[in-house]
């Protein structure tokens, strides 16, 4: 089966399109916005989506013949309300134009579901690291459960916020992973860890009192070394408090080597796996929401029209994750 | 992988190993003693894992000896060194509440264990692990161990959570509601009033359900 994904939840309109079995990509299209200044505006986004969406569809089409298409599948949430009715506004017409079924997906259930399907992940801990997302997961029977969480604001959220105050634009990540690579003195930030739960709003306070006053270079080290030691630690009590040797992250903060690199080491020292992937797939796309779309299809959802009203707010644990067979072989 | 030990210690055998820190029972100026060392986390740089370590290994012998003042018993400090992350600690022998889980005397013991666990909150120390299977019955005394994931806090939220994970490692026992009442009127009878906005919020936690089965950790 041939499935189309359309991603829409932040900064990125995607389309991407999945062949199963076996796993195949068959294109991916994106386009990002780029604020001007400041972090997302959510209708100017949406905007752009609008205004992109009609030329990454004719891309799509250019590389796979859309009568082949047997499911049509959109990140339904959780995400920026406007940007989500862009992706579904597409969605439905594919689907109606097609006569194609409509399945709705969870964005952070299709970050999750990449990073297994291209690592052949069976039972591993998993790490979602976005700008809105920050959470430790474990896939347990039919349930995605929540082992641990950020209390406040997402590491993505971090990253971005002190990039923007320090100057260095949105988004933060690149910027950020770039400069650090250039220090490594290490200014002391709060290192705020409570079971395996994690909280970055006092790093962040600190971070913006420090701009001007310590070097932005030295500042990016310490921040990438403080956060991601908490999470690469809330990560490996997971991994020793349910026996499991595999590790793999998702979200786009896994785009960042830094983090990667730690998430190698922990695995080693613990004689566990961290399963990595190409990096271009951390980030919001629109391949992982067909693959999702796939899935969700595999387990029996379809949504009609009247029904497919966008969830800004939608948890992954209300959403069911694949039997482990799925990734065997 | 066998860790480095204080010097003067012998290793008798591994407790424990956990992701954090490793507990051996080791020989000791020719006594019985409990050594845990925080491991050192090469994916961490060598400053911020060394204070890291430092800060955990000096709260952990501050909450073992706080919790004594507060008339919880807790195994003997008799030697820290911060910079080391280690801590040598009296052995504490006797059965973990989580073995004797079966016999007739448990629901009493859980019963003793709520008045403990309420002295301690009365202090302010939550344990942040309370499972049965880090309190101790020796000669007839029940002594807490493993403070590693414990803090100085009077924080509601804390406390409850304490009692939460406390009580889902009760769940799979038959006698599991007469056992968590035996549990809480303990619990009561050391922290009076405060007790009922502290049971208020557990019951939050346990509708949140965001909480994995605890009993899983041991």
């Amino acid at each position: 089966m041939t499935c189309v994904g359309i991603e829409s939840t932040a900064h990125t309109f995607g389309i991407g399109i999945v062949k199963y079995p076996p796993f195949q990509i068959l294109c991916d299209v994106r386009r990002v916005y780029r604020p001007v200044s400041g972090g997302i505006h959510p209708s100017e986004a949406a905007k752009h989506h609008m205004e992109k969406a009609v030329d990454a569809l004719r891309e799509a089409a250019s590389r796979v013949d859309f009568r082949k298409i047997d499911i049509v599948a959109f990140a339904r949430g959780p995400g920026l309300g406007p940007c989500l009715r862009v992706g579904a506004a597409l969605a439905r017409m594919l689907s109606l134009k097609l006569e194609k079924p409509l399945v709705g997906v969870n964005h952070a259930a299709s970050h999750i579901n990449i990073a297994r399907v291209l690592t052949k992940a069976i039972n591993p801990v998993i790490l979602y690291v976005s700008g809105g997302n920050t959470q430790v997961l474990h896939v347990s029977g039919d349930k995605y459960v929540i082992l641990g969480e950020t209390e406040d604001i997402a590491v993505g959220n971090l990253i971005d916020v002190f990039a923007r105050k320090a100057g260095l634009g949105f988004p933060g990540g690149p910027r950020v992973m770039e400069l650090a690579s250039k220090s490594n003195r290490l200014v002391k930030l709060p290192y705020s860890i409570k079971g395996m739960n994690v909280s970055f709003s006092g790093m962040l306070t600190m971070l913006e009192r420090l701009i001007g006053r310590e070097s932005v270079e030295d500042l990016c080290f310490s921040l990438q070394e403080t956060a991601f030691s908490m999470l690469i630690e809330v990560s490996e009590r997971a991994m020793a408090m349910l026996g499991v040797n595999e590790f793999i992250i998702a979200g786009g903060v896994g785009a960042n080597m830094r983090l990667r690199q730690m998430a190698g080491e922990m695995c080693r020292e613990r004689n566990a796996v961290f399963k990595d992937y190409p990096p271009e797939y951390y980030a919001d796309n629109g391949v992982m929401i067909a693959w999702e779309g796939v899935v969700q299809y595999l387990l029996g959802e379809r949504l009609s029209i009247e029904d497919s009203i966008v969830k800004p707010r939608w948890r992954i644990t209300d959403v069911k994750p694949p039997p482990a067979r799925l990734y065997e072989n | 992988m066998l860790n480095p030990l204080p010097q003067g210690c012998t290793r008798i055998r591994n407790l424990y190993q956990g992701a954090e820190a490793i507990v051996d029972l080791c020989e000791w100026m020719g006594t019985r003693v409990v050594v845990k060392t925080r491991i050192r986390k090469g994916y961490r740089v060598r400053e911020l894992d060394d204070s890291i370590r430092k800060s955990r290994t000096l709260r952990e012998a501050s909450l073992l000896n706080s919790a004594k003042k507060a008339g919880v018993e807790t195994p003997f400090i008799y030697h820290v060194n911060p910079v080391e992350g280690w801590i040598i600690m009296s052995y504490v022998e006797g059965e973990s509440l989580r073995r004797l889980q079966y016999s007739s005397i448990f629901p009493n013991l859980i019963n003793r264990l709520g008045i403990i666990v309420g002295r301690l909150h009365s202090a302010g120390i939550v344990h942040g692990d309370l499972t049965p299977a880090n309190v101790i019955l020796s000669d007839d005394r029940l002594i807490l161990i493993d403070f590693g994931l414990g803090e100085y806090s009077n924080e509601v939220e804390k406390k409850a959570e304490d009692i939460y994970t406390l009580i889902s490692s009760l769940a799979p026992l038959s006698n599991y509601d007469t056992l968590v009442k035996l549990f809480l009127e303990g619990y009561r009878s050391s922290t009076g009033e405060s007790a009922i906005k502290i049971e208020e919020r557990v019951k939050e936690i346990s509708k949140r359900g965001r909480y994995v089965e605890k009993e899983l950790r041991r």
